[in-house]
């Protein structure tokens, strides 16, 4: 994430020092131009002021300093005057001259000009998790007492997948409920800290998904089972999420340790262009591709290739596992290089936006110097 | 990596904002500075969104599926050609592809901004920067490519396997950049809208940009049929359906801006028009991609179910009214707008019937194309309007084009003289009356092609006398020509692309076609070939499996070809696709499709095809793009500058006076050469262009359907494909329907019946053109025969309306102007 957010800093310095260099050159701040309406330039409307001035000077006293002008007919003379006068009558200009001291050559200031600054609307990003991994259902003899009729099962797998600024984890957990136990079993899902949307999306047997009961049980998750299900042997798969805001997901759960069991965490790797670009220094960057990192005690990480599908190439992926025995802490891990969230993205380009208008206005509002065009100055 | 490209989609989208308001904050205020600071910033767009496309690049190449766009659009066994062209296969590829060309042709037009036009920047910052901030906002938010998706797919989906093609890989960027460049006279148009003027240099500028553009579009139409030509197996390159209309539309709309802008450049007329035909051009880039990409062909109710759709006919409404009022309310003010519309018999008022031409069929094209719509939403019905409809008027609008082509060239500015109308006119009209006799006689021509093959000749011989003429004037010297002429001389050369196509059209509708069902060594006899066939050839490559039919063409001289029609089937698509086996020669092509192949018993089901001209129609397409090339090549300028010790310049042997001063010295024996090669030149070019469409035969009559099969399949469509009849598509929908009208045909019902009885099966929509029996299709089909009767008429009264205007608008100025001179002579004591 800051990885990420520095080069993006870095690319907007270089972008608004280019965008704003010119404001800062003093000699950029002049007005340079008018705008002349029905003609190209001052050079024409000047043009077609003067051989107006020739023509009517013509036509009122018989003379004209322009030789070509002083040939015509007195009846080409007024077509010709004609002519230009309608031309500056469509130009929204003063066609006689006495009314020339008002004929000014717009500098078309009337024309506003309205900024409207775009909506930034956020990335909508949707992280759909569905893994055809099938997991060994197997109900094991292994509930562990936390305390008396509450329960956590020893058999916990979990398959994580990296989305947008979380991990989506898919949580399945096999055992038999003691036959021992009377009324009805809490059973505690052994799943990390500060999760959220846990939800079950399929138990079994079927039937048990509408007569199970989910409650809390010092902030986890915890399933009660109802009587009668003793001696039966359960599995819950479940998806919960986790977030990592700044692409980094912390995998720890101080509540739940000293339990016996296995724990198996996978995480498939995806393709990175440009992972080794920077070498070993890139291994503990927190950037593209998520990778486990950081793992804790008694929790090991080790890399290997399945085959989910025949028809499809083998994938590499990285199993974190903590060792059975009991007195061993719940594992520990973290997961990196998850894509995080692109909102600083947006605040910060919607930043540069709200620098680079805020340089240009104050300076365009405190440098800008008004030319007037004086009517007078041109040729009557 | 994709993050950052994200950012820079981000960036770009504030940069256009900042870019675009700093035109506006320019209108009233021009300062460099801020103008500057303006172009930097869409610069930057065009630097950033370079950086959004290298990054899906890299990702495509990579193959990483983390980004939806790469997972949907590629895989790991496409061919790396594909891999790269992937980039624009689907909807926000190619929206991130338009506007990548798009930044860089804006930095390219603003950086290389005349000095004379620089008063057009603030204008010009507006409608860019307007454009762009509507396409990267789609970027960030209706239209991302450069979107996550996870979990993260270890196999991608692939690519459409139809577009694995490689004209397929070149046709949307040449037709994108063709888009792109219509921004330029758009934006030029804004600013000299907002300005209330022309600069000295806009026209200039206009028209290359406009020139560029038309011919690249036309790049990426052409290779867009030849696509069509080569994967569809139709043996067509043109079926008028939508997707083809919306590209047309723009070219339309660029071809009569391009000649309203030598009308305005020789006339100083039709300011107004010009303006308004290159907003017209630009919008209908989008209304086009609007009918393409969000889904309302196949259902007016789709396209809501995308912001796409919405957003892009937000977009064309906002620039419409936008251009409706500017060139309402200021439209007046620019130069020779409202002025004497007097149009005698001349040069311009030929250009301003080719363009009412032309504007006719784009309205025709766009009726055809937005009717079906409009009806389905309106009235809830399906109604399909395809190629008969079109090509009921088409060839009408193509004569009107022909016939003005060169009689106009031949004409004057403004007095409309025609200098020598026996050599100019009636001696091309003898030769082409006495060659399309001779080749009427020969080969048997129909009444249609006698009058098509006689008008293109004439014009194309008026042409050529058009080009005499010219050098005669010029004392024959050719070199002058070349290097003061070249805009003449490209458009001589574009029109005889043009005419040159025109006659590949008219060829192509005297193409035979057969079936044959052959075992292996089996032979066919087809038009002049013995086609045999020796076995089938398997392979795969990368995603694809191909199954070829080896097939030996021998035609009646003994050559002998071999020809490889195939079909192919990619890893991402269950259906077998056509790979067409092409034998082309100078005068046809022998078209083959394997319509079928039984692996076991080594049968296959050859559909055959004789296309005549229509490699004409693609040699067109090099002449005109050639013809464009160099008209663009002209630039006045010196060439070298030497200057003096003292730091003065001094005149350099190629100054162009001394180049015009040996232009206009007594004939040389050189120049006469050089004139006499340029004639023979162009004699050969016409001679080329026409032999094909002459050499085409037409002696023998389609093979593979019954006449009344024909009539009736012609007029039916296929319920499952786009813009082609039953007889062209061999889906099994359309298979059945054949069968149905052959049996149907046995029982002796008559065309009517059989109509009939797929209307009521199927719906009005079944039939391709509006049904002439009901009063909704009489409508359909009268609107376009008004227009184009009434349109001239409406035209004539709309330049005497105007004329009567401006004779009002001159008494009152007269009378006002005879006041004030009485005023001054009795002022200055001479009342």
């Amino acid at each position: 994430m800051i990885f990420t957010l520095v080069l993006a800093v870095v690319l907007s310095l270089l972008v608004v020092w280019f965008v704003l260099s010119p404001l800062f050159m003093a000699e950029n701040m002049e007005v340079f131009s008018a705008s002349y309406k029905g003609f190209s330039d001052e050079v024409e409307l000047r043009q077609v002021l003067g051989l107006r001035d020739q023509l009517l000077s013509r036509l009122t006293t018989g003379q004209s300093s322009e030789q070509r002008v002083s040939d015509l007919s007195d009846a080409d003379c007024f077509d010709a005057l004609v002519s230009l006068c309608l031309r500056l009558q469509r130009a929204e200009l003063p066609f006689l001259p006495q009314n020339s001291s008002g004929a000014n050559v717009s500098t078309a200031k009337s024309q506003k000009g309205s900024a409207s600054l775009a909506a930034l609307l956020l990335v909508g990003v949707s992280a759909l998790l569905f893994s055809g991994i099938a997991m060994a259902d197997r109900a094991q003899e292994s509930l562990h007492i936390l305390e008396p009729g509450v329960f956590l099962p020893t058999s916990n797998r979990y398959i994580v997948s990296p989305a947008q600024s979380e991990i989506v984890a898919h949580y399945v957990t096999s055992f038999a409920v003691p036959s021992s136990q009377s009324g009805s079993t809490m059973v505690v899902m052994a799943v990390p800290e500060n999760l959220y949307d846990w939800q079950i999306i399929e138990t079994k047997p079927e039937q048990l998904a509408k007569s199970i009961q989910v409650v809390n049980w010092n902030g986890l998750p915890a399933v009660m089972l109802p009587e009668g299900t003793q001696g039966l042997a359960v599995t819950i798969s479940s998806d919960f999420r986790l977030k990592a805001a700044t692409g980094r997901a912390v995998w720890k759960n101080s509540k739940l340790a000293g339990f016996p069991g296995e724990q198996v965490a996978i995480l498939f790797e995806v393709p990175a262009p440009f992972k080794g670009l920077f070498g070993s220094l890139s291994e503990n960057w927190n950037v593209w591709p998520p990778r486990i990192a950081n793992a804790g005690l008694a929790t090991q990480v080790s890399q290997r290739e399945v085959q989910m599908n025949p028809s499809m190439p083998a994938r590499r992926v990285q199993i974190v596992n903590r060792s059975e025995g009991s007195g061993l802490p719940f594992f520990s891990f973290e997961v990196i290089g998850i894509v995080p969230n692109r909102t600083p993205l947006i605040l910060l380009g919607s930043l540069v936006g709200a620098v680079l208008f805020g340089v240009a206005l104050t300076l365009f509002a405190r440098r800008t110097r008004w030319r007037i065009d004086a009517p007078e100055s041109l040729p009557r | 990596m994709v993050e950052l490209g994200f950012y820079a989609l981000v960036l770009a989208l504030c940069l256009s904002v900042y870019g675009m308001s700093m035109g506006f904050l320019s209108l009233a205020r021009p300062q460099r500075g801020v103008l500057y600071s303006g172009r930097n910033a869409l610069i930057g767009v065009s630097a950033s969104v370079l950086f959004a496309a290298g990054v899906l690049w890299i990702s495509l190449i990579t193959h990483d599926f983390s980004v939806g766009y790469v997972f949907r659009n590629s895989a790991a066994d496409m061919p790396p050609i594909y891999l790269l062209t992937a980039f624009w296969s689907s909807l926000e590829g190619s929206h991130l592809l338009w506007t990548m060309i798009m930044s860089v042709i804006v930095t390219i037009s603003l950086v290389s901004v005349r000095e004379k036009n620089e008063p057009l920047m603030p204008g010009l910052l507006c409608a860019y920067g307007f454009s762009l901030t509507f396409m990267t906002l789609l970027l960030v938010w209706a239209s991302a490519p450069l979107t996550r998706m996870f979990p993260v797919q270890q196999v991608g989906q692939g690519m459409n396997a139809l577009l694995q093609n490689p004209y397929m890989a070149a046709h949307p960027p040449s037709l994108f950049s063709g888009y792109c460049s219509l921004i330029v006279p758009f934006g030029y148009s804004v600013a000299a809208l907002l300005r209330g003027s022309f600069t000295p240099d806009w026209l200039v500028s206009v028209r290359r940009w406009t020139l560029a553009g038309w011919a690249i579009l036309t790049v990426g139409i052409f290779l867009g049929g030849k696509w069509a030509y080569v994967e569809l197996g139709w043996a067509g390159y043109w079926a008028w359906d939508p997707v083809e209309n919306s590209s047309f539309m723009p070219w339309l709309a660029g071809t009569s801006l391009l000649h309203t802008l030598l009308i305005l450049d020789k006339t100083n007329r039709l300011p107004r028009l010009a303006v308004s035909l290159s907003a017209v051009a630009f919008v209908l880039t989008f209304l086009g991609t609007f009918i393409t990409r969000s889904g309302v062909i196949s259902s007016v109710h789709s396209f809501a179910e995308s912001n796409i759709g919405p957003a892009y006919l937000t977009y064309i409404v906002v620039w419409t009214l936008i251009m409706i009022v500017l060139v309402a309310m200021r439209g007046h003010l620019l130069q020779g707008a409202a002025q004497a519309q007097t149009w005698t018999v001349s040069k311009e008022s030929a250009l301003l019937f080719t363009n009412f031409f032309l504007l006719f069929l784009l309205a025709l094209v766009c009726i055809g194309t937005l009717l079906p719509l409009i009806v389905e939403a309106v009235r809830g019905i399906k109604i399909s309007i395809q190629q008969p409809f079109f090509n009921a008027f088409a060839p009408w609008i193509g004569v009107g084009l022909v016939g003005l082509l060169g009689v106009g060239n031949l004409m004057r500015w403004r007095s409309g003289k025609i200098e020598d109308p026996v050599s100019g006119l009636l001696y091309p009209a003898i030769w082409a009356i006495a060659l399309t006799a001779v080749l009427a006689w020969h080969k048997g021509l129909d009444v249609r092609s006698i009058i098509g093959f006689a008008l293109i000749l004439w014009t194309a011989f008026v042409m050529v006398m058009d080009l005499v003429f010219r050098l005669k004037a010029i004392r024959w010297n050719a070199q002058a020509l070349l290097k003061f002429n070249r805009p003449y001389l490209g458009s001589w050369i574009v029109h005889l692309g043009f005419l040159l196509s025109m006659a590949g059209f008219l060829g192509g509708y005297r193409g035979i076609q057969a079936e044959a069902q052959l075992s292996q060594g089996q032979s066919a006899q087809f038009y002049d070939y013995t086609l045999t066939f020796k076995k089938m050839d398997y392979r795969q490559e990368y995603n694809a499996t191909y199954a070829a039919a080896v097939i030996e063409a021998k035609d009646s001289q003994g050559n002998v070809a071999e020809v490889l029609p195939t079909r192919s089937k990619y890893t991402n698509k269950d259906e077998w696709l056509n790979e067409i086996g092409i034998h082309s020669t100078f005068w046809h092509d022998l078209y083959l499709v394997l319509a079928f192949f039984d692996s076991k018993t080594n049968q296959i089901s050859l559909k055959m095809h004789v296309n005549p001209t229509v490699k004409f129609v693609w040699t067109s397409l090099v002449i005109m793009v050639l013809g464009t090339l160099v008209g663009l090549s002209h630039r006045i300028k010196r060439r070298s500058v030497d200057v003096s010790s003292n730091g003065l310049m001094l005149e350099s042997a190629t100054d162009e006076g001394e180049l015009l001063n040996d232009a206009l010295a007594p004939v040389k024996r050189a120049h006469k050469v050089q004139s006499a090669l340029v004639i023979s030149v162009a004699v050969l070019l016409v001679a080329f262009g026409f032999s094909g469409t002459a050499m085409a035969d037409e002696s023998k009559a389609r093979l593979q359907y019954s006449k009344e099969l024909l009539e009736i399949g012609n007029e039916l469509r296929c319920p499952t494909c786009q813009g082609v009849s039953i007889l062209e598509s061999e889906t099994p929908q359309s298979t059945a329907m054949r069968r149905e009208i052959e049996r149907q045909v046995a029982e002796g019902k008559s065309k009517a019946e059989i109509i009939s009885f797929f209307r009521d099966r199927y719906g009005e929509w079944i039939l391709r053109q509006p049904d002439s029996g009901s009063t909704f299709g009489k409508t359909i089909w009268v609107i376009p025969i008004a227009g184009l009767v009434l349109g001239p008429v409406f035209l004539i009264g709309a330049i005497r309306s105007s004329r009567r205007r401006e004779i009002a608008e001159r008494e009152v100025m007269e009378k006002a102007l005879r006041e004030f001179i009485s005023a001054r002579r009795i002022e200055g004591g001479q009342g």
